[in-house]
């Protein structure tokens, strides 16, 4: 179709893609909800400040997996996409907020679930502000690195920077947290 | 508890802190409710097909109410105390209808909920201005006080009132609410805390101890009163006020606004949030324990009991609760013959609807994204609730039907 009047040409209708019906498509993304939500938002919260924020990335981790299913050439995939979702989703949350600079007022703030109060562990306690304290990238490199223990490649694949940053954003994080791992290890 | 092994190595520390961390979130993540509110959103965009598997992942159970009979402790002798059940509370009802002017994006973070008042809402901004907001066409002004507000707002003798801070010095101040400018201000106090008008005149709490009855239109001291128990609430009715310790006090006392003096006080309750009721009687939550309690207005006999759902509330209300146990605290509104409640146990945002004189639950809605930030308030027939999130909304709900 030409584009006459500027607009853009006019993508073709979600619903009308004959890969999937939206049956089975609901049912695929409701099994992966089932299977790995927990898991995401344990990664969401690694990435971003609160509780409530790391479900609200992972929501939309999910909403863009369904709306963008038929796309996805290999289904397989969908976990590894999940995962990019909400690494690129706690960015731009964090981002939001720290631009509002209202982040520990207006958001559910964290309480100590039964575990921790139980563990009340100082140490994970005070790395956990440190860690929260990072640059945004440098954060991120860690818990890609350390959590899901990526490897630097695929680190420097997922957010679309060099190996060398990747190296560089390590470092850098672990030499500010190197105090508080050293006074405590 | 066993103690944890000692990591090897700083990396090897960090992944378990990492862990240990996400974990921490995994556990009170609620998958269930979480799929549930996705569903909602698919729902939402038209996409989903409401197909067979969804009904056993999103249940919307009947909420069975139930009565039960107890035995008043209270002062007034043995006097039936009607419990109310709620019954399925985990599988609310879906919010009828729809949200009217839904999403009102406010200048600030909400500090506190929205309280009518002249024709308008009002409520602070973390940041202590105030937004007024039209409640027919959503408009917005940003008020600037010249001070740090804090609420509630209450209009009287054509002012609306508010607490300010202004280093450390606090005052009442009221404001001419078409104008937004303060037209008035009360000599300094130390506590600058809630206020409340009725009937029986415009009252603050000033003080730990103290509550003031002060001239709606200039702010000058009317009288002052000393409440032996501790003041942290104050509501006026007809004829009497109200004053609740709350804030880890303990009690709740009648005052007769005439003389000053304590009518009645009932030394076992800590009162949480207060609603009347405009037969008179009171519904408050007892901060000992998680409940919405309806009290005869005047012998404060405890006629009703709703408990309420497991779960804490945020961390500010659990500083509110200080010294009263983890639970969760519901802030309670009367409207005609419906009490609403909207509470946050575990990170879920509930708003109640009860019959207010048996206390029967008619209805328990899901309001989907933000922690309330107060009670719930009424304007023009529908229910508005602020909530504060990564945006800060104020929502208006269409009349219930």
């Amino acid at each position: 179709m030409a584009d006459i009047l500027g607009f853009g040409v006019p993508r073709q209708r979600e619903t009308t893609h004959p890969c999937a019906l939206p049956e089975q498509r609901d049912e695929a993304v409701t099994a992966l909800f089932v299977a790995h939500h927990r898991r995401l938002v344990g990664l969401a919260r690694l990435l971003v400040d609160d509780q409530q924020s790391a479900e609200d990335v992972v929501q939309d981790a999910f909403g863009q997996l369904h709306r963008r299913w038929c796309g996805l050439r290999d289904k397989d995939a969908a976990v590894a996409y999940l995962q990019r979702a909400v690494v690129n989703g706690a960015r731009s949350a964090l981002r939001r907020r720290r631009v509002r600079r209202r982040e520990d007022d207006v958001v559910v703030p964290d309480a100590p679930s039964a575990e921790l109060s139980a563990l009340r562990h100082e140490d994970h306690r005070q790395l956990r502000a440190a860690i929260a304290g990072l640059p945004q990238r440098q954060r991120q490199v860690l818990v890609l690195r350390y959590f899901l223990d990526l490897s630097e490649a695929e680190i420097a694949h997922w957010l679309d920077i060099s190996r060398g940053s990747v190296k560089q954003h390590a470092a850098r994080g672990l030499a500010a947290l190197s105090a508080r791992l050293e006074v405590t290890v | 508890v066993t103690p944890p092994t000692t990591p090897a190595s700083p990396e090897e520390h960090l992944h378990a802190c990492l862990s240990d961390w996400a974990e921490d979130a995994m556990t009170r993540t609620d998958t269930a409710a979480e799929l549930r509110r996705f569903h909602r959103s698919l729902a939402h965009r038209g996409s989903l097909r409401r197909a067979r598997w969804v009904a056993a992942a999103a249940v919307w159970a009947v909420l069975a109410v139930s009565a039960g009979v107890l035995t008043s402790g209270g002062g007034g002798g043995a006097r039936p105390v009607r419990v109310a059940t709620t019954g399925t509370l985990e599988s609310p009802a879906p919010l009828p209808g729809t949200l009217v002017g839904a999403r009102i994006a406010t200048h600030g973070s909400l500090g506190d909920a929205a309280h009518p008042a002249a024709g308008f809402l009002w409520y602070v901004t973390d940041e202590g201005r105030i937004d007024r907001i039209d409640p027919d066409s959503g408009e917005v002004t940003q008020v600037r006080p010249g001070v740090a507000a804090a609420g509630p707002f209450v209009e009287a003798e054509g002012r609306v009132w508010f607490a300010g801070r202004k280093g450390d010095e606090q005052r009442f101040y009221g404001l001419d609410p078409q104008t937004t400018r303060v037209v008035v201000s009360t000599e300094p106090v130390s506590v600058a805390g809630q206020l409340s008008v009725g009937p029986a005149g415009l009252w603050a709490v000033t003080g730990a101890r103290e509550l003031q009855q002060l001239d709606g239109r200039s702010g000058r001291v009317l009288q002052t009163v000393d409440t032996p128990q501790g003041v942290y609430d104050v509501h006026v009715a007809a004829d009497v006020v109200y004053a609740g310790a709350g804030d880890g006090g303990n009690g709740l006392t009648v005052i007769d606004p005439g003389t000053g003096r304590s009518r009645a006080v009932l030394p076992d309750l800590a009162p949480g949030p207060l609603a009347l009721a405009p037969d008179g009687d009171l519904w408050v939550q007892d901060l000992r324990r998680p409940a919405l309690v309806r009290l005869d207005g005047t012998s404060l006999v405890q006629e009703v009991v709703i408990p309420l759902p497991g779960g804490t509330s945020t961390a500010s209300q659990r500083e509110y609760q200080e010294g009263w146990g983890d639970h969760v605290l519901a802030y309670p509104l009367v409207v005609g013959d419906s009490l609403y409640a909207v509470m946050n146990p575990a990170g879920r945002r509930l708003l109640l609807r009860a019959d207010a004189r048996t206390g029967a639950v008619t209805h328990v809605f899901e309001t989907g994204r933000g922690n309330f930030a107060g009670p719930a308030t009424v304007m023009d027939g529908s229910v508005w609730i602020a909530s504060r999130h990564t945006e800060p909304l104020v929502r208006r709900i269409a009349p219930f039907s």
